[in-house]
Order: structure tokens, then C-alpha cells, then sequence
């Protein structure tokens, strides 16, 4: 089960995270995000608003398992729909959700969650991991670490390349925010248990800031990028 | 202190409601009233409520007669909680648009505002919300939007401010700015006219998100303080 | 052209595993240094073959949507025929590793159009770059001589195990001091018998090796799908 597990953890998983920023490439063009500090600050804003979102609806999605076959994805999917106000935004999360769905399709062909995601024509990224965590024998404790774990690390990655960061110094500011995303993964996976045992969707957070929203905007307007987001 | 608010309006400009204060509406238009502070500001612990009720047909504007001043409390006592839900049949049309509210240092206010529109209804909110008076960095605040329209779910939408935590006020929250604009157009409202859907000017940053739904939402960050944002 | 079929893959994603025999669709991945002629020779392609084939091209410059306005600007191909992937900086991570945003961005192609050929451009990267046959059939990797006769020397995976190597530039041979002999007996060596042109895109746009190469395959890949 581990193995299967840190497979889905590994930042070379083919899911097309690389080609995004998580905001991070906006931030550094204005000169808002540059350097190691900045960097640190980013990430634990997002962890907690973020964070908690991607987090809660990956562990929803783990949960299916119990719930299967009776299990509503687009119901779930609806519900992120409802908590991504940027249209460019749901737009990528879409994007790599369909993306790692192609990859983890390949991996778990027989799994019933997966397979009941072929249902959504492009699924939200977050119900995807959070789906194959299952697949791979994962609880929803660990899809919820492992969706606040993909937001800091492609956003912590694309800044290593936009600012020529120093790697070392990167990896001991995430290193420094375990602790955080850690209490963001248990608060997530928590509040994820209530809305799938008391089949309330609305029980999910949906906090958010208005940088990254309003950034995600401008940024998918701009001629010129490196990054899809 | 707690206090609860109803209104009621009908198509053809009925208006009624049942107040308590601080919450207390003044008729000012034939379809509109403001509220009137007839207290001071909330304080950490006040729990006020508002509940809007539109029948069919009916328009209804709310404005406020001055800026809200979130003030702290004694410390103990928790987030000041403003709770406004509104209800709109079938062809009603809220307008929603009350002065800013400025949260102070060390305040800290969670608002909801919670629209059930009918299919055919419309609503227009109009939030700002202010970090902190003059030479102030400004508290917390948390602001639920949520809005449902003909039966499901248009909009969650939690902002979460903060004037000091470097989370929130750095490059993942406000980016130093310190007020945050909110329009939002739901059931066919029409999106303002007269500058571009999104932008970056004048201290100002700004984008307008076309909803999953038949909704709109302008966020629009502006009043910057230190030197971020300056280096480009 | 034998590659193993990958085995299930999701509902809505039939086409975009290589190798798959029920797939007509022949994508030829074009890669190389940045400045060699793959843009170049992209748009000659498509000038040369859009008449009788329908073509379209996945674009992956590292600066976005540059290489696919070249393309628009030659107005070799209609705008809606081309697509442009961002890499993230990093152009080999989308044609190699994670090759999912690629393959989507085919898979849009072939649903719009069946094309009979997908070229895929790879952003300009070194020598060290190859794309996966998970996302092409065959590929061309261009150099130009203008990089230094030692390149087919250095080898590389583009260089010595590409379907279709490219020198191109030979025009420029006498001005940089470049030895085509030399080239194309190191590139020989290093390269086992795969086969090797050398262009001059200015003196000879219509590449007629090049395009009688990506004939030949289109002619293996087609009876094998009509098997």
C-alpha cells in the first residue's frame, strides 16, 4: 500500500503539473513573490485556504470507497465547481484531473472509483488524487496530505525555476511547513468524514483569498507565459 | 449583544420588517431603505442577524447610512458575527450595497451572507471590505458568500482576510492591498460597464469571474500600504 | 513500428496511446537544440503535405504561443489545426517525463480533425532531449551545422536514436568552419544504420528528403493499420 501511495506523491507522476505554477509565475512577474521569504509566506497562505479545499474534497473522494456503488461523483465535482470562482481555474483543475486520470487508469485499470470517474467528462484534480489514493490502499488522512503536498511542491518547484531559488533553501522552508500542512491534512480529512457521513456537501470549506483568484485571471490573459496557471 | 432583523417586501414597494437595534432600516426610497447604526459598531462577541424576505416580483434596496467600524472586544469574547440571508420568489430583485466595513486592528468580524434566489429572481451585492482605519494594518475577517439559485449551489466562496498574519497579507492573500471590493451579479444582473473585466491600475487589481452558473463575481483588491507592488 | 499496446486505459482516451493499431492518426515528434530549424521545417512540412494529407501540429516553445503565431504568421495551416502546450519551463519534462498535457492537446486535434498526421514541435532544449513513444510514433531530431560538426560526435539520445536525424543550415557549413564530411561519418557511427539528411531550409524549402521520409512512414504505418 505505501509503495502504491508515495507512487501518486512522486512529482514526476504524469498529470501535467509541471506545466503550472500554482500562481507562483503571476506573483514573480510583478515582483511580489522573490525570493526564499516570499516563497514561505505564499505557501502558508495557501496551505490554510487552499489547502484545506483540495485537501477536504481529495479525502471526499477517498472516502468514496465506503460509499460505493451508490457513490455521486458529479454531485462532489459540482460541489469544487461551486468553490473555484475563476473560470481559469477550474479550467486547470479539470485539465490535470484529466490528465492524472489518464495515468492512473493505466495504473489501477479494474479499480471501481476510478472507473466511476470515466462518468465526468473532465474531473476535478483534487476527487482524482483522492480517488487513485484509494485505488492504491490509501486512507483519506493520506489523499488529503498528498493534495496539500502536490500544491506546495509545484508551487515551491516553479518558483525554484522562475527565480533560480536555492533548492536546498526551498526544500527546508517546506520542510519548516510540514507542520502546518500536516494540522491543514488532519482538519481536512476531518471535516471531509462529516460531509460524506452526513452526505452534506456544504459542510466542505471553501475558504480562499482574492490574490491567487484574481492573479489566476490576469495570468490567463497574458501573451506571454511559461506557465498554463 | 444579539440582535435580529427581518424585512419583507412585496411586489409594488410593501415594505415592512420588525427590528432590533443596531440593525434598524429607514425607509428611503419606493424600493429602498437603509440601515441606520443605532448603536456603534460591532464588537467582538455581537451576533446580529438580518433576514430578508422578497416576494414575488418585489425590488428591494439595502444601503447603510455610514461604514461599519469593527471594533475589538474584550478579548475574550470572540469574532463580532454579522449573519445576512435573504430569500427572493420567483421575478424579486435584491441590490445589496451597504457602505465599507473597516475592521480595526485587532478586530475581528465573520459575516455570511446567504442568498437563496428562485429561478427568475436576480441579486446584486456590493461588499468592501477595509483593513484597518488610517495607520492601521487592519484584523481578520472572514466572509462567507453563498448563494443558491433555483435549488443548487451557484457560489461558495469563504475570503479570508488577515492585516498582520504574513500568510494572508503577503503574496497569498492581499498582496499588501488593504480593501477588498466585491460585486457579484446572479440570474441575469448585468456585469458593470465602463472599464475592463480585469486590470491591474492605479494600485488597483481586479478581475471579474464568470461563475459555474448564472452568476458573476468582481474582485477587486486596492489601497496598497508599504512598497509592495511597486517593483515590477 | 512495433510497440506494445499499453493495455485499459480510460473512456475518452482510445486515441492517445502509441503504439494502439486501431489509431490512424502518424505522429512524428520534431526535436532539437533551440535556433536548429524545427519551427522551420514544421512549416515546410505542412506547406509540402497539407494538400494531399490533413495535417496538425502541437506546438511546445518554451514561450508559449510564439512558435504556433510562426506558424500562423506563414499561414501554413489554419489557426484551429494548431495547438500550443506551456512547459513550465521545462520543455523536455513535456514531451519525456509527464507527457499528459501533450497528449491531451493531440487527442483535441484528432477529435476535431482525424488528421492522417500530428506533427509534435518540442520546445528548443539540448542535445540531451528525446521525446517518449508514448506520445509519438517516430521522430526527427534537428541540428544544425552551425552548432559545430563535433554534434553528431557528442551523440545524445536525439542524436543517435532518433528515426530521422537532421543537419540542417549546411548552407552555413563554409562560414563556421564546419567539415558535412565529418558529420556524416560521425552521425553514421553513432547512429546504426538510422538514416540521416542533411538541408539547407533556405537554399531548399521544400525539404524533399525530409518529405519523402515522413512518406515512407506514413506508408508502413497505414498497412499495419489495415490489418
Amino acid at each position: 500500500m505505501l509503495t502504491s501511495v508515495l507512487l501518486l506523491a512522486d512529482s514526476r507522476l504524469p498529470s501535467g503539473g509541471h506545466g503550472h505554477s500554482g500562481g507562483v509565475e503571476a506573483l514573480v512577474e510583478r515582483g511580489l513573490l522573490a525570493d526564499v521569504n516570499d516563497l514561505t509566506c505564499f505557501l502558508n497562505g495557501r496551505v490554510r485556504t487552499a489547502g484545506l479545499v483540495v485537501g477536504a474534497f481529495a479525502a471526499v473522494a477517498a472516502l468514496s470507497r465506503q460509499e460505493w456503488p451508490r457513490w455521486d461523483w458529479e454531485r462532489w465535482d459540482a460541489a469544487l465547481d461551486v468553490r473555484t470562482t475563476s473560470s481559469a481555474l477550474r479550467e486547470v483543475s479539470r485539465a490535470q484531473g484529466s490528465a492524472l486520470r489518464r495515468t492512473v487508469r493505466l495504473a489501477w485499470p479494474d479499480d471501481p472509483g476510478l472507473r466511476g470517474l470515466d462518468d465526468i467528462d473532465q474531473p476535478h484534480h483534487p476527487l482524482v488524487l483522492g480517488a487513485a489514493v484509494a485505488a492504491a490502499g490509501g486512507g483519506h488522512e493520506q489523499a488529503a496530505a498528498l493534495a496539500v503536498h502536490h500544491l506546495v511542491g509545484g508551487a515551491a518547484a516553479a518558483a525554484v525555476r522562475l527565480l533560480g531559488l536555492d533548492p536546498l533553501r526551498v526544500t527546508a522552508a517546506q520542510a519548516g511547513l510540514a507542520p502546518l500542512a500536516d494540522d491543514v491534512t488532519a482538519q481536512a480529512a476531518s471535516i471531509a468524514a462529516r460531509a460524506v457521513a452526513d452526505d452534506d456537501s456544504d459542510l466542505l470549506p471553501a475558504d480562499t483569498t482574492p490574490m491567487p483568484e484574481i492573479m489566476a485571471e490576469l495570468h490567463a490573459a497574458e501573451e506571454v507565459t511559461l506557465f498554463a496557471s | 449583544m444579539i440582535a435580529r432583523t427581518t424585512l419583507w417586501a412585496e411586489a409594488g414597494g410593501r415594505i415592512r420588517w420588525r427590528a432590533t437595534p443596531p440593525l434598524v432600516p429607514r425607509r428611503t426610497g419606493p424600493d429602498e431603505v437603509h440601515l441606520v447604526g443605532a448603536a456603534g459598531g460591532p464588537l467582538g462577541g455581537d451576533e446580529l442577524t438580518l433576514e430578508i424576505q422578497l416576494a414575488a416580483d418585489a425590488q428591494l434596496t439595502i444601503r447603510s447610512a455610514a461604514a461599519t467600524i469593527v471594533q475589538p472586544g474584550d478579548g475574550s469574547a470572540g469574532p463580532a458575527r454579522l449573519t445576512v440571508r435573504a430569500q427572493l420568489a420567483a421575478g424579486a430583485r435584491l441590490h445589496w450595497c451597504p457602505q465599507p466595513t473597516v475592521v480595526c486592528d485587532e478586530a475581528e468580524l465573520h459575516t455570511s451572507l446567504r442568498l437563496e434566489l428562485a429561478e427568475g429572481a436576480s441579486a446584486l451585492v456590493h461588499e468592501r471590505i477595509i483593513l484597518g482605519r488610517h495607520g492601521e494594518r487592519g484584523g481578520r475577517y472572514r466572509g462567507e458568500l453563498r448563494i443558491d439559485h433555483a435549488g443548487a449551489a451557484l457560489l461558495r466562496h469563504t475570503s479570508v482576510l488577515d492585516g498582520v498574519d504574513p500568510g494572508l497579507s503577503g503574496p497569498a492573500g492581499t498582496a499588501g492591498h488593504r480593501s477588498l471590493t466585491t460585486l457579484c451579479g446572479v440570474g441575469g444582473e448585468p456585469r458593470p460597464t465602463g472599464c475592463s473585466p480585469n486590470g491591474e491600475r492605479n494600485g488597483l487589481r481586479w478581475a471579474t469571474h464568470q461563475l459555474a452558473g448564472p452568476g458573476w463575481l468582481r474582485l477587486a483588491l486596492g489601497g496598497t500600504c508599504g512598497t509592495r507592488g511597486t517593483r515590477r | 513500428m512495433h510497440r506494445d499496446d499499453l493495455g485499459a486505459e480510460p473512456r475518452g482516451t482510445a486515441l492517445a496511446v502509441a503504439g494502439r493499431r486501431d489509431r490512424r492518426n502518424l505522429r512524428i515528434g520534431i526535436g532539437g537544440p533551440v535556433g536548429g530549424g524545427k519551427t522551420a521545417l514544421v512549416a515546410a512540412l505542412c506547406a509540402q503535405l497539407r494538400d494531399e494529407l490533413s495535417v496538425v501540429v502541437v506546438t511546445n516553445d518554451i514561450y508559449t504561443e510564439e512558435d504556433a503565431e510562426f506558424l500562423r504568421r506563414h499561414a501554413v495551416l489554419p489557426d484551429d489545426r494548431i495547438r500550443a502546450v506551456r512547459t513550465g519551463c521545462c520543455p523536455h519534462t513535456a514531451i519525456r517525463d509527464d507527457i499528459t498535457a501533450n497528449l491531451a492537446a493531440v487527442e483535441e486535434l484528432i477529435t476535431a480533425h482525424d488528421p492522417d498526421l500530428v506533427l509534435v514541435e518540442s520546445g528548443g532544449d539540448n542535445l540531451t532531449a528525446t521525446f517518449s513513444y508514448g506520445l509519438v510514433d517516430v521522430q526527427i531530431f534537428v541540428v544544425d551545422v552551425a552548432g559545430g560538426d563535433k554534434v553528431p560526435r557528442k551523440g545524445g539520445p536525439g542524436v543517435s536514436r532518433s528515426d530521422l536525424l537532421v543537419i540542417n543550415k549546411t548552407d552555413l557549413a563554409p562560414l563556421v568552419g564546419a567539415d558535412l564530411a565529418v558529420m556524416r561519418a560521425d552521425a553514421e557511427r553513432v547512429r546504426a544504420g538510422r538514416p540521416t539528411v542533411f538541408t539547407s531550409l533556405r537554399e531548399a524549402p521544400q525539404v524533399p528528403d525530409v518529405v519523402r521520409w515522413v512518406r515512407a512512414q506514413l506508408a508502413t504505418w497505414r498497412p499495419v493499420q489495415a490489418m
